[in-house]
Order: structure tokens, then sequence, then C-alpha cells
């Protein structure tokens, strides 16, 4: 086939194969600025705020990032006919650790790539190419149905390479060559140990050029910057500043280098603590001198301002039962603290042996808007073990993306896909109204939504299952193989099947709160009040509320709302939800791990709400619906204690991704020392109710409209959307006006 | 519950004929509810519920609930939110702008005492517990303490929030079941007093003496209004306060703001707000 013929069938591939992305599939993230003039970026803050915001990198090192996604596409065209997939993938990535620009600023205690923009990277072209003929080679009839699910809102469906994590502790006990010694020790005459090792010594070969560098470059920094690399190349970590420089080579070689995002940044203060006491004792750092890494550490995400931010663990409970919090994690705080950045977004594990100061201090830190979860350490440990992981496995878990953990052995779970539970009470109503469905009571209603919300559950875990027996024939994870000691003694590949114990599937559910407001609604409107018939409500549903806006009103503004603890509506949610955990939670992947529930939905409450029609609970089409197991924006009216209450009508056993809530709260609520009380308590009983993770937003409404109106005042205004912090400045109108519903509702 | 106005009048005539009897079948003042308060943590210590009455003896100038002081249902109107719409619904639920708030419906014991224990664990975690408050709780007293004794069958921690311009007897009716009392004392002058809220303050004060020589817990909270109470006559009210033997860490000063002012507008009522 000559190269114009292969370009035409690649190009037919792709269209017959589009939607089925192995991109987060949600299509909108706020614009990045345009960065300043880089003769501009003449100081410390100026150039690490702008250095994975543009090319700051010296040229004469290398090539720029156009040049490398052209080189990596073509020399992968090349390769691919002729030699295994992941050692195509180990060319290229060893093609970008030799060729692509570098830099090792005086400004900066972290190295800069020319491969620093994360949605043009030098790999993805290749990997999306190679999707489309996996795709159509192996599960050609499925993409059809995906894409149509996908564009009319009733799942959202794309292959997640954006969740694994490493074993920190023992990738950092190991460092390069320890991991390089590994694979040697276990070499088997085989592409994959081909591949990796290929991958091992193209790093190698990195940490030189970024060592002479710094050399070449001199000043301070530099040189200990080479020092570092040196080091790094011949031995595990050594420093406090060697820990952190790995875990940031780690994240670039993985997520900028091969498009496989390390979704975590360790417990960091567990991780750091040790190397820190000993550097302080050995006289090799200074607390000052700490901070300043550690600003710089945080800065490289704060710089890269991914959208949906990069989690970072902090505390836990040791083997003796005490408390993992050091004092190095106030210091972590507090330079956190003093950073206010939107990511990486910090991921608070609580425990009854939580020292105040800690928990006082991040409660303070999460009502002034920093980007803070709390996460149960009690719930998370119990579900872990509920699903058969032993206790010592459990307690070490780590938490990784918006809200899903796992144990630190386990960390290749991935997403599976986005259920549109509310486009289940769209689609029912449509037949009702063409005469396809009726039911005599709401009994029987109920019944059919059930069947079709666990058929729709089930069919997506149906293309996760098809899609990941292909995952390594996709996008093989090399760094994360390397680093994986399963891996390694197996062969396996890490983002396949290449965990001892992990290799799950999260199925996400959409929308359960407006699903539950609408359910109750057509209970009222059809089946109690009888103000019309399921046919009649389902034309009105058509017509987006047309000539009825009294009743619109009217149901807007019911509490019988999933977060107002309405007993009836909790108990609907239970069976509901128990009914969905029977479908998705029994089920093996086919990586040899499971599928879970999980109930945090990301960005599809917006993005699939786009895509669905009105809804007997008030809403309009096209509006948004809830998001994660919170209510709906607006309707919660009972309360932040009713909100708590309502999510313990739920299992959370059967939410194994995980159970977020969401909490809004008025700043004068949670004002002064009574008020990080009251933060305690509500998290407290979040926590014994079963609850996983919980956030805060503290604002009132006045501030939200004024921040509306004069974007300027608020530059550093922050809101916690689903498990990311976002400047407010950077969401869009329509989300802004939710949340100003919602602290409205508050006033009530 | 939402009504339309057709529906409350019926629903509140009927309960206008029906007092809750007594024991022995004596008729007692009922109130009608103006609104429940979960998560109230300036209520009281902890994570509370607040209950608020609708009725109140006093006539305070600078109330920022001027919706509680009559004892019977009010409509509302925020006009900045109303659209005028050629044909008013008259109910709040499907009033498009949320322009109209009924204040004032009917709330039988049991289920204020239901609604107070569905947040008892949030209570037991924080030293919390509920709070009725007003409007005036007092003017309702045997209504209170039927309720109060239900409180506390239910082991709920209680608190009182009140102007205290009740009748002795109400106080000791009532000692039992109070845990603490959140009095306010509006102004120490007896002329003041009555200038700014209609009525005198000296059974007031005796009744806070009363409180106080029954042990009981107490925080009073002491508003300064700007040229009306502040100044001398705060200073002097601090004096008698612990003159009778309440210490400075039982009385919070209260910083008086004039946000009401569009309620009074709302209700068609005078704003009287300094």
């Amino acid at each position: 086939m000559n190269k114009k013929n292969k370009n035409i069938l690649v190009i037919a591939l792709l269209a017959a194969f589009p939607a089925v992305s192995f991109a987060r599939g949600e299509g909108w993230v706020p614009k990045p600025p345009e960065p300043p003039p880089l003769s501009t970026l003449t100081n410390e803050a100026r150039y690490i705020e702008w250095k994975w915001r543009c090319d700051v990198t010296d040229r004469s090192t290398g090539i720029d990032n156009a040049t490398a996604c052209a080189d990596v596409l073509k020399l992968a065209g090349e390769l691919e006919p002729v030699e295994p997939w992941n050692v195509v993938k180990a060319r290229c990535f060893a093609y970008l650790c030799d060729n692509i620009a570098i830099d090792v600023s005086p400004y900066d205690w972290f190295p800069a790539f020319a491969c620093w923009d994360r949605y043009k990277r030098p790999l993805s072209s290749v990997i999306w190419r190679r999707n489309g003929k996996i795709g159509a080679q192996f599960y050609p009839s499925i993409g059809q149905e995906i894409n149509e699910g996908n564009r009319i809102g009733k799942w959202m469906v794309w292959k997640d390479f954006d969740h694994i994590i490493p074993e920190w502790d023992k990738v950092i006990s190991l460092g390069f060559p320890g991991m390089k010694k590994r694979l040697h020790d276990n070499w088997k005459d085989k592409p994959y140990y081909k591949a990796v090792g290929m991958a091992s010594d193209a790093i190698d070969r990195l940490l030189d050029r970024l060592a002479a560098q710094g050399e070449k470059r001199g000043g301070a920094r530099a040189v200990r910057q080479a020092e570092c690399f040196r080091r790094l190349k011949t031995s595990a970590p050594q420093t406090a500043y060697d820990v952190m420089q790995f875990i940031y080579l780690y994240f670039v070689l993985s997520e900028h280098f091969e498009a496989v995002q390390a979704r975590s940044l360790s417990i960091i203060d567990q991780t750091l603590w040790p190397y820190y006491k000993a550097d302080l004792a050995a006289g090799r750092t200074t607390e000052a001198e700490f901070r300043e890494q550690f600003k710089h550490f945080l800065w490289q995400w704060g710089s890269i301002d991914n959208y949906w931010g990069q989690p970072v663990t902090m505390g836990g409970t040791k083997a003796d039962g005490s408390t993992e919090y050091n004092p190095l994690s106030l210091i972590i705080l507090d330079v956190m603290d003093e950073c206010n950045l939107p990511s990486p977004k910090f991921h608070m594990k609580v425990a009854d042996n939580t020292p105040d100061a800690i928990l006082k201090k991040t409660l303070d830190m999460a009502r002034r808007h920093r980007s803070l979860s709390f996460i149960g350490e009690k719930s998370c440990r119990a579900l872990l073990e509920h699903r058969g992981y032993p206790a010592d496995e459990a307690r070490r878990f780590v938490t990784r993306g918006c809200y899903e953990f796992s144990t630190p052995e386990a960390g290749n779970g991935l997403e599976g896909g986005h259920v549109n539970l509310v486009k289940v009470v769209e689609l029912l109503l449509t037949d009702a109204k063409d005469g396809k469905f009726d039911a005599p009571d709401f009994a029987a209603f109920k019944k059919e939504y059930i069947a079709r919300a666990c058929a729709t559950a089930k069919c997506v875990g149906d293309f996760f299952y098809e899609f990941e027996k292909h995952l390594d024939d996709v996008n093989p994870a090399l760094v994360a193989s390397l680093a994986g000691e399963h891996s390694v003694k197996t062969g396996k590949d890490a983002m396949a099947n290449g965990t001892r114990t992990g290799n799950n599937t999260s199925t996400c559910l959409s929308g359960f709160g407006t699903a539950m407001d609408a359910l109750i609604a057509i209970k009222e409107i059809v089946y109690e009040k009888r103000e019309m018939s399921l046919r009649e409500l389902g034309s009105l549903m058509a017509d987006n509320w047309k000539g009825r806006d009294d009743l619109r009103l009217r149901m807007l503004a019911s509490k019988r709302k999933w977060g107002n603890n309405d007993i009836e509506v909790n108990r609907m949610a239970r069976e509901i939800s128990k009914s969905l955990s029977a479908v998705v939670n029994s089920r093996p992947n086919s990586r040899g791990g499971r599928f879970g529930m999980s109930g945090h939905n990301a960005r599809q409450f917006v993005v699939q709400g786009a895509r669905t029609g009105a809804t007997p609970d008030g809403r309009f089409k096209g509006e948004e619906f809830s998001k994660n197991l919170s209510p709906t924006m607006g309707v919660d009216t009972e309360g932040v204690t009713a909100l708590i209450n309502t999510l313990s009508a739920l299992d959370s056993m059967d939410f194994p991704g995980d159970f977020p809530l969401d909490v809004m709260l008025l700043p004068y609520t949670v004002s002064g020392d009574k008020g990080l009380e009251v933060m305690k308590v509500l998290i407290n009983r979040y926590f014994d109710n079963g609850g996983f993770v919980i956030q805060f937003n503290v604002f009132d409404a006045e501030e939200l409209r004024d921040a509306q109106k004069h974007p300027e005042k608020y530059e550093n205004l922050q809101v916690r959307v689903c498990g990311w912090n976002v400047r407010w400045n950077d969401l869009p109108r329509a989300e802004q006006d939710a949340y100003i519903r919602r602290a409205d509702n508050l006033m009530k | 519950m939402r009504m339309t106005r057709k529906e409350f009048m019926s629903s509140a005539a009927a309960f206008a004929v029906s007092p809750m009897l007594a024991d022995g079948g004596r008729k007692i003042k009922t109130p009608l509810m103006l609104d429940t308060k979960r998560m109230a943590i300036h209520d009281g210590p902890g994570i509370r519920t607040t209950f608020f009455v609708k009725g109140c003896p006093l006539r305070c100038i600078w109330c920022h609930n001027p919706e509680s002081l009559s004892s019977k249902p009010q409509w509302a109107r925020f006009q900045h939110l109303c659209r005028k719409c050629a044909k008013c619904t008259m109910d709040e639920a499907t009033c498009p702008t949320r322009a109209l708030k009924l204040y004032g419906k009917p709330m039988s014991m049991d289920d204020i005492v239901a609604k107070a224990l569905e947040d008892k664990a949030f209570y037991d975690e924080s030293g919390g517990g509920v709070t009725l408050s007003g409007g005036e709780p007092l003017l309702f007293w045997e209504w209170a303490v039927e309720l109060f004794r239900k409180f506390k069958v239910a082991g709920l921690h209680t608190c009182m929030d009140t102007s205290l311009y009740a009748p002795p007897a109400a106080i000791e009716a009532l000692l039992p079941y109070v845990d603490m009392w959140l009095p306010d004392y509006k102004a120490k002058n007896d002329a003041l007093h009555k200038k700014f809220t209609k009525v005198s303050n000296r059974i007031i004060k005796k009744n806070l003496e009363r409180l106080v020589a029954a042990k009981a817990k107490i925080e009073v909270r002491c508003l300064s209004v700007p040229n009306c109470t502040d100044g001398a006559d705060l200073a002097a009210r601090h004096r008698y306060l612990n003159s009778i033997g309440i210490p400075e860490s039982a009385i919070v000063d209260l910083k008086y703001y004039d946000y009401a002012r569009s309620k009074y507008l709302a209700l068609g009522m005078k704003d009287t707000m300094p």
C-alpha cells in the first residue's frame, strides 16, 4: 500500500470510529490565557507561573513540541507494521527523551520541557490513530452505538488513561536505577521487557541531558539540580529535594512524554518526612530552603493548570494506630495555603487520630476556598476490606483522581463511563408520549425505570469489557510498568492487568439526585394528584414545559427532593442504588479486576445535562443536573444537616468507586472557632454515616454576584467544582449562576 | 407544606377555632410558626434547630423580624422581585419570581419534635439541641411548656430565645425544661425601653433576677442600636447585669444591622428601623 492509500485508510478508520476517544471526552476546558513574551519572564515568580503554559526551553538542546508531534507520528507510522505496539511506543518515548528541548533554569528548582502543552502531547496523536485502528479491528460493531449514546447524552464513554498511580513508597525507595535492576532481574525475551527496558534506558539518557544542561547553565540552583539528576541516575532519591524531583520527573515522563497520567503525587507528608528529617539532622537543608523547594514543586502543577487538578494525599494511620501526620504536614499545608493554587488539590485523610491542629488548619483553609477535600479513613478502609483487601493494605490507601481511592498496590483503576440516570427518565417519558409505554401505578413505573437504568449500566459495562481487552494495544503504560513490581514480575502491562490486586473499573452514575427528583415529581403529578396522564406529561416534557410554567415552578419549589431528607425519596434512592449496585458491583471486568459503582460524575452534570430533555422536577431541557451524589443545585432547602442525613439513606458499600458529597455553606455559619467546630461535626457525621469524601464551598450569594460583575477583583477566588477547584472567573456563566442559586437558597 | 391562599385561609380558620387543649380542657394559646432553621449555630451552644413562633407583645422599632410581630398569618410581596403579573397567583409555590411569601403556618407539636429529632446526631456530637425563638415564644408559654416537656422526653438540649416579657408564672413553669435561656435585654432605662419597645422593662428585670436566683444557665444578649440604646445605656445594662450576678462572660453584645427594611416594605408595614 502506498503512502497516499495508507493515509486514506487511516482517515476512513477514524471516520468510522471517531468519538471513542482516549481523551476525557468532556469537550470543554477553560481557554488558557495567552502567554506573555518570553523576554518578560525575568524573575522567579513569573517564570514558574508560565513555564508550563509556553515553551521556555533552550532551543539549542532539542526540538520543539510541534516538531516532536510530527516526528513521533511519522516514526510510529513507519514502525507499526514491523514492531510490536509497545515497542513502537517505547521507541517514540525514547525519541522524545533524546530529542525534546529542555532547560534547567536558575529561576526554578525543577527542569522545563518543550512538550509543555498537555492538550497537544506528542504521543497523543499517535495513540489516537492507534485507537481508531484497534476499534475498527476488534469492536467495530459497538462504535456507532457508543457514539450515538455519547451524542444524545445517554452515557459518556471514553477510554481512560488518566488514573494510574505507582506504589510511591516502593518506587522512591528503588529510584530509577533500582527499578531498572528489578526489570533486568526479571527479564524475559518478550516485547514487554524490550519496550519497558528501552523506556528505562531512555530515562537514563534524559537524566544525563538534564544534568549537562544544568551544568551548562550554572548558578546555584541549576548546579544543585544537575547534581540531583546525576544522583537520580545512579541511586534512589537521597534527600527530600531528590524525592520531589523524582516525583516530578515521574509525572512528566508519564503524563507529558507517554500520555498516561500519573494521578497522584504520593501521600506527600508521609513520603517526604523521613528524608526531610534526615536532611535537617545532617545539615543538608533548612526549613526555609525546603519551603522554597516545596513551593516550586507545587507551582509546577499550578503552572500546568490541568483543569481537573492533580491530587496529593496527606496523612493516614500507621500500623500501630497512631497518625501519619507529622511536623512536616503543617509546613506543607502552610506552603500550600500561601500558594493558593487550584492544583494540586489536597486530599486530607481524616480519622479519630487526626491531630486537631491539622484538622482546624485545613478546615480553616477550606472555608477560605483552598483546594482541599476531606477523606473519611474509617469508611474508605471499611469499603476496601469489604472488597476483600487485607486490613493493612486498606490502611495504606491512597487517593487518585477526583475522589477515587485504592490500595497502593492496586493503583490502575480506571473510569469506565458515565451512565446518565436522568436520560433514562426522559426516554421513558418519550416512550409514554409516543404510546409505547404506560404504567398503571408508580410502582410499575419505578420498576421499569430501574430495569432500564440497570440495562444502561450493563450496556456501558459491556463496552468497557470490550475496550479493556485492548488497552495496552492502544496505550501501553511504559513508565507505570517499570514502576510496578507485579507488572515487571509477570510481564503484564500496568495499564491493562499489571497489578496484583487492582485492574478495576468504575462505572460512574450521573445525575443521581435529579433523577430521584424527577421520579418523585412523576409520582406526584401523574399518580397522586392525577393532574395529567403519563402520556401528557411526556408531551409536556417534549415541549419543554411550554404553557405550564405554573406547574414547573410548583415542582421546582417542592421540598420532595433528594437532599431534603424526605423519607420517601430516600427510600426510593436506596432501592435504585441497590439495584444498580447488584448489576455493576458483582461483575468482573476483562482485565482480571472488577467493576465498581462510583458516585461521582466529573463534569458530566453539565455535559450530559446539556444533552438531556426537560424533566418533571421543574428542570428545563439542557439545564445542568445534580453532581456527584449531591442534590440538584438550589433544591436542598432544608440545610446541610438534612443533606448529610439524606446521604446516609444510601449504603456507601454500594459505591466502591467513591461516595462524594458537596456542601455549600454561608460564611457566617462557619465563622470563628465555633465555625470550625461545626465543620468538624459535619465531616464526622458524614463519615460516621459511611461517607468517603466531603468538600466545602463557603460563599454568600452577594459575594458571588459581585465576583460575576467584577471579575477583576476576584482573580484568586476558587470554587470547588467536582473533585477539583476552578478559578471562579474560569467558570462559564451558567455554572456561576448555579452556584449563586444554591447560595441564595441557603439564605431562605 | 405549600398552600394556596384559599387552602391557607381554610386551614388557618380551622386552626384558629381549634386551639390545643391543656390538661383539664382549658384552652391555651398556640402559635403559628414562622420558620424552622436547621444548623443554627448562633442560637445557643453547638449545632441547633431553631423554631420561630409568630407573635410578639413588644414593638421594638429596630425589629429585624417584622413578620414575627403579628400572631396572625401575613402575606408578603417582595417588590424588588415582583413582576406585577396581570393575574397574581397568590401562591408562594407558583409565583414565577418567588416574590410572594406567606408568613405563619400551623405546625403540630409532634411535627416540631419530629423535625427536631432529625438532627439529633448533630446535636449530640456538637453539644447542640433545639431553640425556641420568635416572635416571643413566651407569649404562648403554656404551649411552650408542653413542647419543651416533649423535647426533654426526647432527650434534647433546650434553649429559650426570649425578651422575658412574660408573666412570672411562665418562667416558673418553664424552668424545669429549659437548659439555657437566651434573653434579650434591650434597655436599662425604663423610659427608653418604653419609647423603643412600647413596653416597660420592669417585668423583664424581675424575670431576669428570678432566673439568676434559680441558677438557670443564661446568656444575655444586649443589642446596641446607634442613637437609641448604645453608649451609656449599654454600659448601664452591663452594670445592672453584673450587679444581679450575671458575669461578663454570660453577656453578648450584638451589633445592629438594618438588613430587614425590604421585609417591612414587602409586608406593607411602616419601616420603623433607625
